[in-house]
C-alpha cells in the first residue's frame, strides 16, 4: 500500500480492509457449516450402526417397519418416516408404519400410498411437490423391487407443507446414505423372511421328531411284534413283543431275513407263501396267516401284515411287518369247527331220524284212515258211528300234526332250489284244493304283475298252503266269511297278503304266533306248528313275513319273497 | 421444599421420549411430581408431548418450550427430536402464562405475568421465564417483572428458538400450546438460593455500525441505509440473506461500562437479531438511535477460559453449597454452527464438572435458544450469544 495516501483513501482502505474481515467471517461460517453435514453425516452412519445394532434383535415385520420409520426421521431429520412392505404372492401381507405425522397422520397414510403405488423405480428421490395436494413438501422415497421375490418394499422420509419451513432441504450428501439404508433395511426384511421359513421347517422337524417319538413309543410297547426290515427284508430293529414271541434276541435276528429263521418246511400252504413273496417283490402291502416256528420249535401261528416304506423320492427303504400271535385264536378257531361238524352231523341225523319217523307213521295212519272209509256205518249202532268218527276225527288230526313235522323235517334237510313257475297257477290250485275245508267261506284273488316268478316253488305252495289254511280255518262261522288273497310280482320280488274276517287274535298274543307249538285260540284244534314253519320257511328262501290282526274283525299276513335266480343255492 | 429431577434422550415417538424421560427420571411412582418442565426440539409435536404427559401425570403443572436442542446430565443432544425434563416435587411455586407475546406489548403481558405469579404467592423470590424467542423485547421482559416482584428477585432462563430458521417457536402452558406465548414459574421455597452468570467469549472487530433509526426493539436504519441492507453487506452477505443465515456470524455487541465489563470478563454485551421484517431488523431489546454497534469474531481460547472463570465464580459465591438442580441456557449459535461435537462435549464437560456432588451431575436442564437471562451487575440482565448457568443450591 503506498505511503502517500490521503486521509479519505486511508478511510477506504480501512472499511474494504473491515468487510474482508467480517466477510472472512462469513467464509469460515460456510466451513463451519461444511463441518457440520460432514459431522452430521458422521452422526448419521453412527446412526445406521444402532440402527442395525436395534433391528437384528427385531424378528416381526411390523416391528422393523416401525424401527425403519422411526429410524428414518432421526437419521435423515426428517418430519415423518413411512415404511411399508407388500408380498405379493400371500395378499393379506401388509404393513405400514408412519411416523411423526401427528394429526394428519391419516391424510398422510392415504398420500403416501399414492405416492407408494405411483412412483416406479429404485432409489428415487424428488424436491418439491409431484402431485396436487399431496401434503409432503419434500421426501425421499426409496423402493425395493427384488426380481425373484414376491416382496416389495417402499421407504419414503419426508417433510409436510406445513413444517416445510423449520426443517432444512434435503441434502444431496443424505442420498448415498439414505440409499445404503433402504439396502439394509430390506436385507433386514429378507432376514426376517428366512427367519420365518427356518423356523417353519424346524416345528416342521419337531412335530416329525415328536410324531417319530410317539410311533416309536408304540412301536416299542404294543402286543404285537413289529419288524422293520431294510429295502432287502433284512431285519433292522424289532421290537419287545417280537422277542417275546419268537424266543429270539434283537443281535440274533438283525441283519437276517424273518424266513430264514422263522419259516419251516411245509409248515404253510404254497399259495400262502407264493402271495408273500409275491407282494414284498412288488412292494405291496399284503397280510396273511402264517404257520412260524419259534426258537424253541414251537410252532406258532401269527396274522402278518407287512407294508412297505417309500422316502420322498417314493424308493423303498424299509419294510415294516407287524405281526400278531394268533395261536389261541387259530386253537378255538379249530374246536369250534370240530363241533360244529359234530352238530351238523347230530342234526342231520335228527333230522332223518324225524322224517324217518314220521314217514313210516303215516303209513299205517293212512291204512286206518282207509279201512275207517270201507267200514259199513248202517249196521251200527249210534254210539259205534260215533266212535268210529271220532276215530276218523283223531287219524286226520294225527295225519296233520306228521304232515307238519314233514314240512318242517323237509325245509330243515332239503337245499334250497330256486326255479321258474307260475304262481298265479299254484295260488289258484291251492285255493280250490283248501276250498272244501269250509264252503261256507267265499276266497278270492286279486292278482297283478309277473305270474311267472323264481322261487322255491315246493317251499312257496307249503307256506301259503299253511297261511291261506288258517286263514279259512278261523273264519268267522254263520256266513259272511271271506278271504282275500292279493298277490304283486315284479321282476325282483312278490308280495301276497292274505286278509281274512275271521275272529282275529289278541294283541298280547301277535309277539308269540310265530314261535313253535305256539296256539292263539282252542276254537279249533291245532298244532302249533304251521306259522312256525311258515316263519322257518319264509326266512330260508330270503322272504320276509309278518302279520296284523283285530280280535273279531280279522287277520292280514303279510308275504313279502324275493325273484331268484335259476340257480341251486344251498343253504345251511 | 422443592426436590428437582431430571432426564434427558433423543426420541423420535414423543410419546415414548414423555414416558422415558418421566421413567427415567422420577421412575414409575410420580405422585409427588408437581410440576413437569419440558424442553424438546422442533421434531417433537407439541400438543402430543404435553397430551403424553397430562396423562401420565394427570395432577401436575405442565410447562414447556421449544428449542434448538438439550442439555442435560446425559450429555448434549442437536437434532430434530431431542426432549428433556426436570421435574419438581413439592409446592412452592406458581405458573403464569401469557399468548401473543411480542416486542410491543411484551411489558404489559410480562407485567400480568407478574402479578399473577404474586397473587398465586406473594414469596416469589426467583423466577424461570421462558419466552418466545421471535419478535419480543426482552428489557422490556425483564423490567415488567421487576416492577412487580423487584429488582431483587432473580430473573433466569431463556427464549425460545426453533432450529435457527428463525421461523417459529412452542411454549405450552397444560394443555394449551402457544406460539407467541411465554411462560414464568415463580419458586418460593425459602430454603433455595440461586446464582447466575453468563458469558460469551466474543471480540468486537472494526468500526461499529451506527442505529441511525429505530423504534422500540425493531432497526429501521444502520449508518443511514436500510438496516437489513447494511447489516447483511458487512457480514458479506446477499441482501436477500434470511434471519437464520445471519446468527452465526451476526452476534452485534453494545459496549459496556468498565464496571460491568470487568465482571462480565468482556467489553461488550451481545444482541442477536431474531428477525427481518422487510429491512427492518427485529432486535432483541429495544434498542436508541446513536447506539453503536459491533460486529464479533469468536475466540475460542476466550470462551473456554471465560467458561472456567464463570463456573469458578459461581462455585465461589455458593460458600461450599450443594447444588439441587442446574438449569442452563446456551445460545443456539454455540451449538453445531459453532463448535465440532467433540469441543461442545468439551466445555459442556467444563461447566458441569464443578457442580457434582459425590461424583453424581446435579439435576441439569439445558437448552440451545435464541437468548438467555442471567444478573449482571447485581441486574437482571438479557443476554445473546452466552452460555448461561443457573444454579439452585441450598
Amino acid at each position: 500500500m503506498p505511503h502517500n495516501l490521503s486521509h479519505e483513501e486511508l478511510l477506504q482502505e480501512y472499511l474494504k480492509l473491515q468487510s474482508r474481515v467480517t466477510r472472512f467471517s462469513a467464509k469460515e461460517q460456510e466451513l463451519i457449516n461444511v463441518r457440520d453435514l460432514l459431522d452430521q453425516e458422521l452422526v448419521g452412519y453412527k446412526r445406521m450402526n444402532e440402527f442395525h445394532t436395534a433391528a437384528i434383535e427385531v424378528h416381526e415385520v411390523p416391528q422393523l417397519l416401525e424401527l425403519i420409520a422411526e429410524t428414518l426421521v432421526d437419521l435423515f431429520e426428517m418430519e415423518i418416516g413411512f415404511a411399508c412392505f407388500r408380498h405379493w404372492v400371500e395378499q393379506d401381507r401388509y404393513h405400514c408404519h408412519l411416523e411423526g405425522a401427528g394429526k394428519f397422520k391419516g391424510e398422510m397414510q392415504e398420500a403416501l400410498h399414492r405416492l407408494c403405488a405411483d412412483q416406479e423405480g429404485v432409489y428415487d428421490w424428488k424436491d418439491g411437490l409431484t402431485d396436487e395436494g399431496m401434503p409432503l413438501a419434500r421426501y425421499m422415497l426409496g423402493k425395493k423391487h427384488r426380481s425373484g421375490s414376491a416382496v416389495e418394499m417402499v421407504v419414503v422420509a419426508g417433510v409436510s407443507q406445513e413444517k416445510a419451513r423449520t426443517y432444512g432441504l434435503i441434502d444431496r450428501r443424505k442420498y448415498t446414505l439414505f440409499q445404503l439404508f433402504v439396502e439394509s433395511c430390506s436385507a433386514h426384511l429378507e432376514r426376517i423372511f428366512a427367519r420365518e421359513r427356518i423356523q417353519a421347517q424346524l416345528e416342521t422337524i419337531r412335530k416329525s421328531e415328536l410324531e417319530l417319538r410317539r410311533l416309536s413309543l408304540i412301536a416299542t410297547n404294543i402286543n404285537s411284534g413289529v419288524i422293520i426290515t431294510d429295502a432287502k427284508a433284512r431285519i433292522v430293529w424289532v421290537n419287545d413283543a417280537f422277542k417275546k414271541t419268537t424266543g429270539y434276541l434283537e443281535e440274533e435276528v438283525i441283519g437276517k431275513k424273518p424266513k430264514d429263521f422263522l419259516q419251516a418246511e411245509g409248515l404253510n400252504g404254497d399259495e400262502t407263501l407264493h402271495r408273500l413273496s409275491r407282494a414284498l417283490q412288488q412292494h405291496e402291502n399284503v397280510s396273511v396267516d402264517l404257520k412260524n416256528v419259534r426258537k424253541n420249535g414251537e410252532v406258532f401261528y401269527l396274522r402278518l401284515t407287512i407294508s412297505p416304506v417309500r422316502d420322498q423320492e417314493n424308493q423303498l427303504v424299509n419294510f415294516i411287518a407287524i405281526q400278531q400271535d394268533i395261536t389261541d385264536e387259530k386253537v378255538s378257531e379249530s374246536k369250534m369247527l370240530k363241533q360244529n361238524e359234530e352238530l351238523i352231523k347230530i342234526n342231520q341225523e335228527l333230522d332223518q331220524f324225524v322224517y324217518s319217523i314220521s314217514h313210516d307213521l303215516r303209513a299205517p295212519l293212512l291204512s286206518i284212515q282207509g279201512l275207517l272209509g270201507l267200514i259199513n256205518t248202517q249196521g251200527l249202532r249210534d254210539e259205534n258211528r260215533e266212535y268210529l268218527g271220532l276215530i276218523g276225527e283223531s287219524t286226520k288230526r294225527l295225519d296233520q300234526t306228521i304232515l307238519e313235522i314233514l314240512n318242517y323235517s323237509r325245509n330243515a334237510r332239503l337245499d334250497v332250489q330256486f326255479e321258474s313257475f307260475n304262481l298265479k297257477t299254484t295260488m289258484a290250485n291251492i285255493l280250490s284244493d283248501l276250498g272244501s275245508m269250509r264252503l261256507d267261506v267265499k276266497t278270492t284273488l286279486d292278482w297283478s304283475g309277473e305270474e311267472e316268478v323264481v322261487q322255491d316253488e315246493i317251499r312257496v305252495g307249503v307256506l301259503l298252503k299253511n297261511i291261506i289254511a288258517n286263514a279259512i280255518k278261523y273264519s268267522k262261522p254263520g256266513g259272511g266269511a271271506w278271504v282275500e288273497v292279493r298277490a304283486i310280482a315284479t321282476p325282483q320280488a312278490m308280495q301276497i297278503i292274505i286278509t281274512d274276517n275271521g275272529e282275529g287274535i289278541d294283541t298280547h298274543h301277535l309277539r308269540q304266533v310265530f314261535d313253535m307249538f305256539y296256539r292263539a285260540t282252542t276254537s279249533s284244534p291245532g298244532t302249533g306248528l304251521g306259522l312256525y314253519v311258515s316263519k322257518e320257511i319264509t326266512e330260508k328262501i330270503g322272504g320276509t313275513i309278518s302279520i296284523e290282526s283285530t280280535l273279531n274283525i280279522g287277520t292280514e299276513v303279510t308275504i313279502i319273497l324275493p325273484q331268484h335266480e335259476h340257480e341251486q343255492i344251498s343253504i345251511d | 421444599m422443592l426436590k428437582f429431577h431430571s432426564y434427558s434422550t433423543r426420541m423420535v415417538n414423543t410419546r415414548r421420549g414423555v414416558m422415558e424421560c418421566l421413567e427415567s427420571a422420577v421412575g414409575e411412582d410420580t405422585s409427588q411430581i408437581n410440576l413437569l418442565i419440558w424442553h424438546a426440539s422442533l421434531g417433537h409435536d407439541f400438543q402430543d408431548l404435553v397430551d403424553a404427559a397430562r396423562e401420565l401425570v394427570p395432577h401436575a403443572r405442565i410447562v414447556a418450550t421449544s428449542c434448538c436442542g438439550v442439555v442435560g446430565r446425559e450429555g448434549v443432544s442437536e437434532s430434530m427430536k431431542d426432549i428433556a425434563l426436570m421435574a419438581v416435587e413439592g409446592k412452592e411455586f406458581a405458573v403464569a402464562h401469557c399468548d401473543g407475546l411480542n416486542g410491543k406489548n411484551a411489558f404489559a403481558k410480562c407485567e400480568q405475568m407478574a402479578r399473577s405469579l404474586q397473587e398465586q404467592d406473594p414469596n416469589v423470590n426467583m423466577v424461570y421465564f421462558l419466552g418466545s424467542g421471535i419478535d419480543t423485547a426482552n428489557d422490556q421482559c425483564i423490567q415488567a417483572f421487576e416492577s412487580v416482584l423487584g429488582k431483587e428477585v432473580t430473573i433466569f432462563g431463556a427464549t425460545s428458538s426453533d432450529n435457527m430458521k428463525g421461523v417459529v417457536n412452542y411454549q405450552a402452558v397444560d394443555d394449551e400450546v402457544m406460539e407467541h406465548g411465554a411462560y414464568a414459574v415463580g419458586f418460593s421455597d425459602p430454603t433455595l438460593k440461586v446464582e447466575t452468570q453468563a458469558t460469551h467469549g466474543f471480540v468486537a472487530v472494526g468500526e461499529p455500525l451506527v442505529v441511525t433509526k429505530s423504534n422500540g426493539h425493531l432497526i429501521q436504519e444502520l449508518d443511514g441505509q436500510p438496516a437489513w441492507e447494511a447489516f447483511t453487506r458487512r457480514l458479506g452477505l446477499d441482501a436477500s440473506a434470511e434471519c437464520g443465515d445471519t446468527i452465526p456470524i451476526g452476534a452485534l455487541a453494545e459496549k459496556l461500562s468498565e464496571d460491568l465489563a470487568k465482571e462480565y470478563g468482556n467489553d461488550h454485551i451481545l444482541r442477536v437479531v431474531t428477525g427481518r421484517v422487510g429491512n427492518e431488523m427485529q432486535y432483541a431489546t429495544e434498542v436508541a438511535e446513536g447506539t453503536e454497534l459491533w460486529l464479533t469474531k469468536r475466540d475460542e481460547p476466550l470462551i473456554f477460559s471465560e467458561m472456567d472463570r464463570i463456573v469458578e465464580e459461581i462455585r465461589g459465591r455458593m460458600d461450599d453449597a450443594a447444588p439441587v438442580a442446574v438449569f442452563h441456557a446456551d445460545c443456539l449459535a454455540r451449538g453445531r454452527f459453532l463448535f465440532d461435537r467433540i469441543i461442545k462435549e468439551e466445555l459442556v464437560g467444563k461447566m458441569q464438572f464443578p457442580f457434582y456432588e459425590n461424583g453424581q451431575c446435579p439435576p441439569w436442564l439445558g437448552m440451545y435458544g435464541f437468548g438467555e437471562f442471567a444478573r449482571l451487575g447485581g441486574k437482571n440482565e438479557y443476554h445473546n450469544y452466552t452460555t448461561a448457568l443457573y444454579v439452585l443450591y441450598r
